[in-house]
């Protein structure tokens, strides 16, 4: 399989008031074609901003400092957002509610994200279709719907067929599930799916909820504080994780705890990091003192897997 | 149809019981303040005798309440009586002086909205930028002058000044003898227009120019600051965020998404901003020469016209209170999500 998006050695901070937060700090990965990457980790560790990194979505006070993102020889980070977004690119939006103006009818929203594209296609056409292919049984009257006038799922499908019309090589879906309750959450499983293979789209899956990964993704990127802690396949990471961040996770699965380790960096330094050595030191089971509060650990390959733990730095 | 009749029959209620208020408050301040129209009544060299038979004509000799359930009285059967100082029936004295008032006022009130509009947009996109600047600080400060002190800065500059626009009168005092210009519907835009005399037109839209542009500062600050905010509480919302990462344009969203979500709240705020249109040209019709209602009233008061102050004042407070319900019933049009 080809490769389809290389993410590499990216590093994002946030310009608030006076002070640099830093969101993501050195992550690269992979995605190959038609592959789908779960993105898990805690509030604050950076997913939502890689999402945004690679959709060109980034607020205005984001700064890359460093990295490439490259799809299909693109520079992603390069090159005008209108080239990319919709396109190359998709999203769907965490918030169903507010996911659409509430002043305009699903069509009109179809037409405007549409606009750009070959005139000759029947604009409603396709969005039927694709509408159609989503499980609804009269697309034309979702059409002619306002927001809210249609349920949450239903929202959540029309959101999807917003992102997919246009045939991007990527979407990506922030917390899709988190919305909605289990009967739901698994109806879009299978529809999340069910895109992929009809339309060989890659997805990138952000979430807080590690248990679904393994139904909708073939590998994982497990991060915290910036950083990615772990990444390998699916499976093989949800039955033996070997950071014990992404142990905790999988045991506990932690809420609303937030990565606080180093989120304010001072004006001139943006480079220096409050802590010294692991950033998940202070809360690791398997905490070494002498090691993991003093040196940074370096990434380890074990077979397909990736770890950043000083657990298996000198295993080698 | 999102506007119910029970809605529409408990405006009309509503708009009963403001007009009731205002001729209240209006005919109390008239009878409590010391004056003595009798005296205008009856004519400069009145006996005593014509004075009393004065006052017992206008009923000053009648207990307050009792001379206030009489004028009520008059007032439900549409009987507004003769003006106390133009001897006309003050119907007509109003209907003739309104027009004047409405078309400066919405000229006015049109020019304040677009432009507000505008700048208020403008500024929200730049967000923080020169033009954003200028904007905010335009709307705060414009909002703080009186307006009788900027008609006289106006007329320095663009008429004494640089002498681009005439000033005083809504045309010119010799077109009735030289052009046989007559009144047909009171605003004078649309009669110059409808008699064909074009040239007549461009002079009354020159005339109208100046003061409809004092009175639209008003109206366009409190829409440049109001749009300024929605438009930038739009520019947050997610499906903002939403349209551009499925790619559509900026000037797409601006021209279609956040106009559209930042007009019907803007819509609620048009009643205040046609109630500074026409307080505004109340206040400067006189530095205008303009023969409007607020003239009308000026004058009436200088008489002890009491009859005519309040009947002017209910005009207001109906046209007023009409516009605010209009203004209900279009913000429930064009949000679709309310129901009246
Ligand atoms: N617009 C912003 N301005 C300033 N700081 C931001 C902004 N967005 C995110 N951050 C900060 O960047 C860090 C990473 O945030 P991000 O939203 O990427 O985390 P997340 O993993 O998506 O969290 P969650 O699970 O809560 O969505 C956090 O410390 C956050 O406070
Ligand atoms: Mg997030």
């Amino acid at each position: 399989m080809e490769t389809l998006l290389t993410v590499d050695d990216l590093k994002i901070s946030y310009k608030s008031g006076n002070y640099y937060i830093k969101a993501l700090d050195g992550v690269s990965f992979e995605i190959k074609e038609g592959e789908s990457l779960a993105i898990v980790g805690e509030s604050g560790s950076g997913k939502s901003t890689l999402g945004m990194a690679i959709a060109r979505l980034l607020p205005p006070n984001a700064i890359i400092e460093k990295g490439r993102i490259v799809m299909k020889d693109i520079d992603i980070l390069n090159s005008k957002p209108d080239s990319i977004r919709g396109k190359l690119i998709s999203m769907i939006p965490q918030e169903v509610g507010t996911a659409l103006s509430p002043f305009h009818k699903i069509s009109t929203v179809f037409e405007d994200v549409m606009a750009s594209e070959n005139k000759a296609t029947n604009i409603l056409n396709e969005a039927s279709k694709i509408l159609a292919f989503l499980g609804f049984k009269d697309p034309e009257r979702i059409l002619k719907s306002y927001p809210h006038e249609l349920s949450g799922g239903m929202l959540q499908r029309v959101l999807l067929a917003l992102a997919i019309i246009k045939r991007p090589y990527l979407i990506i879906a922030d917390e899709p599930t988190s919305m909605v309750d289990a009967p739901l959450r698994i109806n879009i499983v299978e529809i999340l799916n069910a895109v992929r293979k009809e339309f060989n789209i890659s997805m990138i899956i952000i979430t807080h909820d590690i248990a679904i990964t393994p139904h909708l993704c073939d590998n994982i990127v497990v991060m915290y504080a910036g950083k990615i802690m772990e990444y390998g396949k699916a499976k093989e990471i949800i039955d033996n994780p070997l950071n014990p961040y992404t142990k905790l996770l999988i045991n506990s699965i932690p809420r609303i705890k937030t990565a606080t380790r180093f989120e304010v960096i001072e004006r001139k330094n943006t480079q220096i990091q409050f802590y010294k050595g692991c950033p998940f030191a202070d809360r690791c089971e398997s905490f070494m003192k002498g090691i993991c509060d003093i040196t940074i650990p370096r990434y380890t390959s074990l077979g397909n897997r990736k770890v950043l733990c000083h657990l298996y730095n000198d295993k080698k | 149809m999102p506007v119910s009749l029970r809605y529409v029959i408990k405006r009309i209620f509503y708009l009963f019981l403001v007009v009731l208020g205002v001729i209240t408050i209006v005919f109390i301040a008239t009878r409590i303040i010391p004056a003595h129209p009798e005296f205008l009544w009856a004519g400069p060299h009145a006996t005593e005798e014509q004075l009393q038979e004065a006052r017992n004509e206008l009923r000053l000799n009648d207990p307050i309440w009792v001379q206030y359930v009489y004028f009520i009285e008059n007032m439900l059967t549409f009987n507004f009586g003769i003006s106390w100082s133009s001897r006309h029936p003050i119907s007509q004295d109003i209907l003739s002086a309104l027009p004047a008032t409405l078309e400066l006022a919405i000229s006015g009130f049109i020019i304040g909205i677009l432009i507000g509009l505008f700048l208020g947009i403008r500024a929200a996109v730049k967000y923080g930028s020169i033009i954003d600047k200028f904007v905010r600080s335009l709307s705060i400060s414009g909002s703080a002058i009186p307006v009788f002190w900027l008609a006289l800065i106006f007329q320095l500059i663009l008429a004494i000044k640089l002498g681009i626009l005439p000033v005083g009168y809504r045309i010119d005092p010799n077109a009735e003898i030289l052009e046989g210009f007559q009144p047909i519907t009171g605003f004078y835009t649309i009669d110059t227009l409808i008699e064909g005399k074009f040239d007549l037109f461009l002079d009354v839209l020159k005339r109208l120019l100046m003061p409809a542009l004092v009175v639209s500062v008003y109206p366009l600050c409190l829409t440049a600051r109001m749009t300024r905010s929605l438009a930038l509480e739009t520019l947050q919302e997610d499906y903002v965020r939403n349209m551009r990462s499925w790619g559509v344009k900026d000037n797409v969203i601006i021209r279609k998404y956040v106009i559209k979500a930042v007009i019907p709240p803007l819509i609620a705020s048009l009643g205040l901003s046609f109630g500074y249109a026409l307080v505004g040209s109340f206040l400067v019709e006189v530095i205008f020469a303009w023969n409007g209602l607020g003239m009308y009233v000026v004058h009436a008061l200088a008489n002890y016209d009491f009859p005519a102050v309040i009947i002017s004042v209910m005009t207001v407070a109906i046209i007023y209170s009409s516009i605010n319900t209009v203004v209900d019933i279009l913000h429930a049009y064009l949000d679709p999500r309310i129901r009246l």
